[in-house]
């Protein structure tokens, strides 16, 4: 029984594209429109979790903060594809081609959403 | 990094002899005049000691007192260079633009239109980058001017990868520029174009079906291997568990793998098209640095180069 409850909790977290226009319980300001209630994990993950493993992605921005991006800018399919796509790339023949940024004192690979999304649209640069 | 102080040491210098220099005479006069003269040098310091923020500032405060003052266009011909510097493209266009709209005939407003092109292409509006510096050749009866525009027009098609139509802009160079401005070696250099190595993206996308194939296509061995590995283990644990009658974890598994092959796939095409945009980007820094001038004369600096950098 609990594994169909895990199973139904994980199909309606990946496929809902409903939004969410609840207030801030903090300031009173409204969170940002049209985010995904698919990206509630990724916020779990990066305030009781990443904090606790030390934060250690050679990347900029972070796996957890390109996910975030990615399912802002293209939904929540291509996001998440974005988002394995650069799992399996983060930290290894990335870091040989991209441009590095020094930030708390590690050197880190530069890979925005951009950066792998630009070819989508046809322009020139 | 070498830090040129001087500029710096010379505004103080400068804040201290209008400070200390005369305090006798301020006590005694209650009001200090400004001369135009004066207001630009200091305006020019900041300039100069690359304060772009203060420098702007102290243009405008020129151009407040002094609106008439002979040299009033060249402060405001500076200040849209400020603007440029500290990267406020949009205020630098319309500081070049008001130039060009008032006097375009006169010498400053043809340096304006180099500097308003500088700012399209900055914004990204090749379109009107370029067309700005054909409006500028049209419009000048000067053919040094008119080469100069040329040049810059054609190295602009060479940024934007249009290599057909920079290699015309080139070619409309008059002959006796054309040493002046390595033509032959730029014609040279852009016949190359053809063997920057590429990779094809649905090559690429193809060899994914095999998990890492597009990865290995693109010359990225850890990641093919990554991808692979990874792929293969989901796959393998999605089957065991319907084998083991565990339809509902089966799933799930299934569920997550699909995104990791979508995102093998993706990451293929994507990687061949990086892979040639990043070959592209090396060939135009070489064709840059062995052949670019500097329209003030050698070797553009590598600093020069920065401004133009590709970032996507």
């Amino acid at each position: 029984m609990k594994i169909y409850f895990f199973f139904i909790l994980l199909l309606v977290l990946t496929t809902t594209v409903s939004v969410v226009h609840a207030a801030d319980p903090e300031g009173g300001k409204a969170r940002e429109p049209q985010e995904p209630l698919l990206l509630a994990p990724i916020f779990a993950y990066q305030k009781h979790i990443s904090p606790v493993l030390g934060g250690k992605c050679p990347m900029h921005p972070s796996c957890s903060r390109y996910c975030v991006d990615a399912v802002k800018k293209h939904g929540p399919v291509l996001g998440w594809i974005m988002t394995c796509d650069r799992l399996m790339r983060c930290g290894r023949d990335e870091l040989a081609s991209s441009r590095m940024v020094r930030i708390h004192g590690n050197s880190l690979g530069v890979d925005p959403v951009s950066n792998n999304d630009f070819w989508l649209k046809n322009h020139s640069r | 990094m070498k830090v040129n102080l001087f500029p710096h040491f010379r505004i103080l210098l400068f804040i201290l002899a209008m400070g200390f220099g005369g305090t006798d005479k301020v006590l005694a006069d209650s009001s200090k005049t400004i001369e135009p003269g004066r207001q630009l040098e200091f305006a020019e310091l900041y300039y100069d000691a690359g304060d772009f923020f203060r420098a702007i500032t102290e243009f405008e405060r020129f151009l407040f007192f002094f609106p008439d003052h002979p040299k009033a266009d060249y402060a405001r011909y500076k200040t849209g260079q400020a603007y440029f510097q500290n990267r406020e493209y949009e205020k630098a266009l319309e500081t070049f633009n008001s130039m060009v709209k008032k006097d375009p005939e006169s010498g400053l407003a043809f340096s304006a239109y180099f500097d308003l092109s500088d700012c399209y292409f900055m914004l990204k509006d090749d379109f009107n980058a370029l067309s700005v510096l054909d409006q500028a050749a049209k419009r000048s009866k000067d053919p040094e001017y008119q080469d100069k525009a040329r040049y810059r027009a054609g190295w602009l098609l060479v940024e934007t990868r249009q290599w057909n139509e920079a290699r015309l802009f080139f070619d409309r160079i008059r002959d006796n520029n054309r040493t002046r401005y390595r033509v032959t070696d730029l014609l040279a250099g852009l016949s190359e174009v053809k063997n920057i190595p590429q990779k094809n993206p649905s090559i690429a996308g193809a060899l994914s079906v095999i998990p890492g194939g597009g990865y290995l296509y693109c010359e990225r061995k850890k990641d093919a291997l990554v991808a692979f590995l990874l792929n293969g283990g989901l796959i393998w644990a999605a089957a065991e568990a319907f084998h083991n009658e565990s339809p509902a974890l089966g799933t799930v598994i299934a569920l997550v793998e699909a995104g990791f092959y979508a995102g093998n796939i993706y990451g293929g095409i994507s990687s061949a098209h990086k892979y040639n945009d990043r070959k592209t980007v090396d060939f135009i820094d070489t064709l840059r640095k062995s052949t670019r001038i500097s329209l003030q004369g050698g070797i553009e600096s590598p600093s020069v180069a920065i401004l133009y950098e590709k970032s996507f």
